[in-house]
């Protein structure tokens, strides 16, 4: 199952990408956990500087940024695909 | 970065093509608001020349509209810039530099890089383990917050050029020398424990980290940055353009020299203790800026006075206190508030 974390604070940024996770991933209607990490052990486990940062499947996606949608998409096929599961 | 990564594709091509048809718009209207706000306060709504409304009407119809675009388009530029601008490389760079010029290039990066204070905690903790002295640290994490681009526009859009740089140069200089200060005073102790002890797991090998973005993407998100900033100030501008222009006709020319001059020697600590506990965004402090200029403050005063209103501010401490001890933080303040006073009195001596 595609595991997506979003690290980040209550920052309007971090609050965007949030949601921008959350819509895409309901369109797509993926069998999904998406999780929400604020504490910054778990940013710098990931070794984030910037918030937010987006996790899938344990690989940093992006930092300090809100993706775009079709990015986001991208990335879920590419998790999706045979060698990353 | 590389060159193969930059060539345009033709997604890329059709953005660059509504940017440019933006711009050459953008420079079109922006070098005719003058003859446009004559027209609409003296042909249509008929105002005499003499006046003193209509004076007033025209300089508010030509400096909204002036603000705003400038506002606009200089922002939609920087963030554009920004989206280049990758933390990690910094740190890397920054990292092989000892204290001096460790400090001066922290302290640039830190004047274009934009972060929300909810990022200055893992910022500094990056930094720390990556073996960055404490004081370049501090370099970096003390002039980001001062330098603003909406101050920086507003700067360049009410009082020009030279002073929109002058404040640039003050940021810089105030990152500077806050950063070797504190870099002296072997405050390492003073950092929370933990934080020396999180060990970063680092990236993967073999698994992609962060995708090169296009030209598009970088066009959309600084389409994006700069529609979030400009909604959240422009209301703030054009009250301040009107409180400007209220004091501007109604308070006394020199009724602040005496206090606020270049001659009072104390007015700039005084600004600067003012500043420390109000917060404020730039939008909202600008106008105040001009106002206090108009009246004979000294530059060097003003200047000090508002970055200590956007560089000290409360959430970003208690931010900061996750992973400094309450000595430090003090500290830091102390610093901090004794730089901004002695680039004050440079200015006002320069100047």
């Amino acid at each position: 199952m595609l595991v997506v974390k979003i690290l980040g604070a209550n920052c309007p940024k971090c609050r965007r990408l949030e949601q921008e996770v959350h819509d895409c991933l309901n369109e797509l209607e993926i069998d999904c956990e998406i999780v929400k990490l604020d504490d910054f052990t778990d940013f710098m486990q990931y070794g984030i500087l910037k918030l937010p940062g987006l996790v899938m499947n344990d690989v940093l996606l992006s930092t300090g940024r809100v993706p775009s949608r079709s990015q986001i998409i991208a990335w879920v096929a590419q998790m999706q695909s045979p060698e990353h599961i | 970065m590389q060159l193969a990564q930059l060539k345009p594709t033709r997604e890329d091509q059709r953005s660059f093509i509504i940017v440019g048809v933006l711009a050459i718009l953008w420079v079109i209207v922006y070098s005719n608001l003058q003859p446009i706000a004559d027209w609409i306060t003296y042909t249509l709504l008929n105002f005499s020349h003499e006046s003193r409304l209509g004076e007033a009407l025209n300089f508010f119809i030509y400096d909204v509209p002036k603000i705003l675009l400038l506002l606009s388009g200089m922002i939609f530029l920087i963030t554009l810039v920004q989206t280049f601008i990758d933390t990690n490389r910094i740190r890397a760079v920054v990292e092989k530099r000892g204290e001096g010029v460790g400090n001066l290039m922290a302290s640039i990066f830190g004047a274009i890089t934009p972060f929300c204070s909810c990022s200055s905690v893992p910022l500094f903790i990056g930094f720390v383990q990556a073996g960055i002295p404490l004081g370049v640290t501090f370099s970096f994490l003390i002039t980001s917050p001062i330098m603003n681009e909406v101050a920086f526009v507003l700067l360049l859009g009410l009082f020009g050029w030279e002073v929109a740089l002058l404040y640039l140069a003050s940021g810089i200089t105030i990152g500077v020398v806050s950063g070797l200060i504190l870099g002296r005073m072997n405050l390492e102790h003073q950092v929370e424990d933990f934080v020396y002890a999180i060990k970063a797991r680092g990236h993967q090998p073999g698994i992609p980290v962060e995708e090169k973005l296009s030209w598009q993407e970088r066009f959309q998100q600084a389409a994006e940055s700069t529609r979030e900033i400009v909604s959240k100030v422009w209301l703030f501008v054009i009250i301040g353009i009107g409180i400007g222009a209220f004091i501007h006709g109604f308070v006394p020319e020199d009724a602040l020299s005496s206090v606020m001059g270049a001659g009072a020697w104390w007015s700039v600590p005084v600004a600067v203790l003012l500043g420390i506990p109000l917060y404020s965004n730039a939008a909202g402090i600008i106008p105040i800026v001009s106002a206090l200029l108009d009246k004979g403050a000294a530059m060097g005063t003003v200047l000090a006075f508002m970055m200590s209103v956007v560089a000290l501010s409360l959430p970003e401490l208690i931010i900061l206190r996750k992973v400094l001890k309450p000595r430090l933080i003090a500290t830091f303040v102390g610093v901090v508030a004794f730089s901004i006073i002695l680039t004050g009195y440079l200015f006002n001596l320069i100047i």
